[in-house]
Formats: structure tokens, C-alpha cells, sequence
């Protein structure tokens, strides 16, 4: 959705003030930019593709139901990750798996856990990466994926994982580090 | 060029390989890739990790959008009713109805009903004042009606105790 004027795309502060409102065109753009994000948060705490997708959908559901209260005081984007994020473990618990930190503990569960067709599509170093990235430890995981594949600042990180800005920093660094003695 | 550099550098890689970054900070970063082996090292480390990002599956925002839709609606439903002058649902008018209170007034009226007729009731005419009451007047049938009830009760007060618990066992059945 973009500005009629300029051309330019809309800020999510714009399209969640017409969201409210019930806009279903600012709805849907807000989908349409946060949705892969809030699926990879989601596929990063269930390692299922099915349950992440269906967390994704609970995720907008809550999300615009809920925009009343949300208070601007963290990016729309933060803020829907962390219902994702907050919605998976719910997902988690009611399935009555094993909790994030058993994950932790359990180390490669995502290569491990791929149906052979996707093990065969995957290429080899697809595989080592993915599979350097589950070795890490959770927080310096998330602070990697969050940072890399979402592009979120360090405060958004530290927001979402649950910890300063700082600290989130020093995750993510000691996993890139980490990740390069694994790469030699 | 410093650790300091590098370290600050480091910071933003994300941003460069995400294409995010701004053209003016973009252009110190191409400098300064080009002559440090250790940040291009870990800008390669980083591009191996973003091949990996998962993608959704095929058609999960229109999904997203669909059920939004279904579940949460667009500003062409109709609002719910707000005004003062709109129906109030039942269940919230029952709530503000005090039921011990219509317990209790029924049992006052029927005791009242008995007490007047156990007593010979007495009941003032019109007219009469307040204080006045006829004690020579006839128990006021008006109370009590051919089933032998008194204010929605049956009269038992005829009866003996045997008479009452035959009725009571006739009763029961």
C-alpha cells in the first residue's frame, strides 16, 4: 500500500492507525510485510513448517483483534514477533512437546527432524549451515536469525529474546563467531 | 583502519547484505570491505547464513488475509449497539434483579395471607383508618379461594395430625 501522493510505501504506523478502524486494505499490507517474519519466528521455536503457519495465522488474528492495545511503544514489527514468538510456545505447550529448553539442550533437531524429501532437495552445505546455526545456544540462535534474516536492530533483538541491547549485541556476535570457527 | 572499525562495520553487516542500508553508509562499507579480508570474510559468513532463511509456504499471507477477514471483519460490518436507547440483553437486566428481595416479599404476603386467616383476619374497610380494625367482621373470603388456597398456599389447618400425614403420604405417592 503506498502513499497516493508520493508513491512512497506507507509506514505501519499509518496502515495499524487504519487498521483500527478496520481498514482491510491496511490489514492486508500489514500481512503482506510481516507474515514470512512472523512464520521464521515461529518455525524457529517449533521446527514445523505446518504448526509454524498455523501459528502465523493465530499471530495476526491476536494481533489485529488486540490494536487497541498496542501503545506504539515498540515497532508494529517487534511487537507482532513477539506474539508470534509468544504463540508458538503456546502451540508448544499444548501439543505437550518438549519445551525450548530441552531444544536447547537437544542440539540439530531441525536437519534431524526434515521429511527425507526435503533432505534430498537440500543441498549439502545448506544442511552444515542450518545445522551450525541449531548447535549454537538459544539465545545466541535467535539473536543470529533475528538480526540476519529479519534485520531487526539490536534493541528489537533484545526486546524480543528478552534481554538488553547490549546483551543482544554480544549474542549475536559470539554466534557469527561461533559460526565461522564451525565454517574454518 | 581499526579494531574499532571493524567492530562498527560488523554491526551493520546485516543491513548490508539485506540491501537496508543507506547509500551514504553503504558507500564507507564498500571501502572498507574492499581493503579488510577479515570483515569480507564475515560478510561471506553471513550470506551463507541468510541462503538458509526459511520462506513461508505458498500462499500463507492470503491465508492470513482470508481468515483475518472471516474473524475479525472490515469497517463495512455493522457496529454493535451503543446508545442508551438500544435493547439491553435479558441476562444483564436479571443480574440487577435482587432475588432475595422477591423472596421475600412473597414471604411476607403469604404469611400475612395465613396470619390473617388463622387469626380471623381482620380486615379494615375502606374508609376505615389505620388504626381501626372490625373484629366482629367475617374472615374475609376475598383470601381464599375454592382450592383452598391462601395467597398461592394450601390450607391445612383444618386437619388433624393424621389427616396430615396421610396427605403428606398421598402425597409423596
Amino acid at each position: 500500500m503506498k502513499e497516493p501522493s508520493s508513491g512512497a510505501p506507507l509506514p505501519d504506523e499509518v496502515l495499524v492507525s487504519r487498521a483500527r478502524n478496520r481498514d482491510s486494505e491496511a490489514m492486508d499490507e500489514l500481512v503482506r510485510r510481516h507474515h514470512a517474519s512472523a512464520f521464521r519466528v515461529a518455525l524457529g521455536i517449533l521446527k514445523d513448517e505446518d504448526a509454524a503457519a498455523d501459528a502465523a495465522q493465530d499471530t495476526f488474528i491476536k494481533a489485529i483483534r488486540g490494536l487497541d492495545g498496542f501503545r506504539g511503544e515498540a515497532s508494529f514489527r517487534t511487537w507482532v514477533l513477539r506474539i508470534a514468538a509468544n504463540e508458538a510456545r503456546g502451540f508448544l505447550r499444548k501439543a505437550g512437546r518438549r519445551k525450548e529448553t530441552e531444544l536447547e539442550v537437544a542440539g540439530p533437531v531441525a536437519v534431524s527432524q526434515e521429511t527425507a524429501e526435503d533432505a534430498l532437495q537440500a543441498t549439502q552445505e545448506t544442511d552444515r549451515v542450518k545445522a551450525m546455526l541449531e548447535e549454537l545456544p538459544e539465545k545466541q540462535k535467535q539473536a543470529v536469525t533475528l538480526r540476519i534474516f529479519e534485520g531487526l536492530s539490536f534493541r528489537e533483538v533484545g526486546t524480543l529474546i528478552g534481554s538488553s541491547e547490549g546483551a543482544a549485541r554480544v549474542n549475536y556476535h559470539h554466534g557469527i563467531r561461533k559460526i565461522r570457527e564451525m565454517l574454518g | 583502519m581499526s579494531a574499532k572499525d571493524c567492530d562498527r562495520i560488523r554491526d551493520v553487516l546485516p543491513e548490508w547484505i539485506l540491501g537496508t542500508m543507506g547509500p551514504e553508509l553503504g558507500i564507507e562499507m564498500t571501502r572498507h570491505l574492499a581493503s579488510c579480508p577479515d570483515c569480507r570474510r564475515e560478510e561471506e559468513v553471513l550470506r551463507r547464513l541468510l541462503s538458509v532463511r526459511p520462506t513461508p509456504p505458498e500462499g500463507l499471507a492470503a491465508r492470513i488475509q482470508a481468515r483475518l477477514k472471516e474473524e475479525v471483519g472490515t469497517g463495512l460490518e455493522p457496529e454493535a449497539p451503543k446508545t442508551a436507547g438500544d435493547v439491553i440483553p435479558l441476562f444483564r437486566r436479571h443480574r440487577w434483579t435482587p432475588t432475595w428481595a422477591l423472596s421475600a416479599a412473597a414471604v411476607v404476603i403469604l404469611s400475612l395471607g395465613i396470619g390473617i386467616v388463622w387469626n380471623g383476619a381482620e380486615i379494615p374497610e375502606v374508609g376505615q383508618s389505620s388504626g381501626q380494625v372490625a373484629s366482629e367482621d367475617p374472615a374475609p373470603e376475598a383470601w381464599l379461594w375454592d382450592d383452598g388456597m391462601v395467597a398461592g398456599a394450601p390450607v391445612y389447618d383444618g386437619l388433624t395430625d393424621d389427616q396430615l400425614e396421610a396427605l403428606i403420604e398421598e402425597l409423596e405417592g
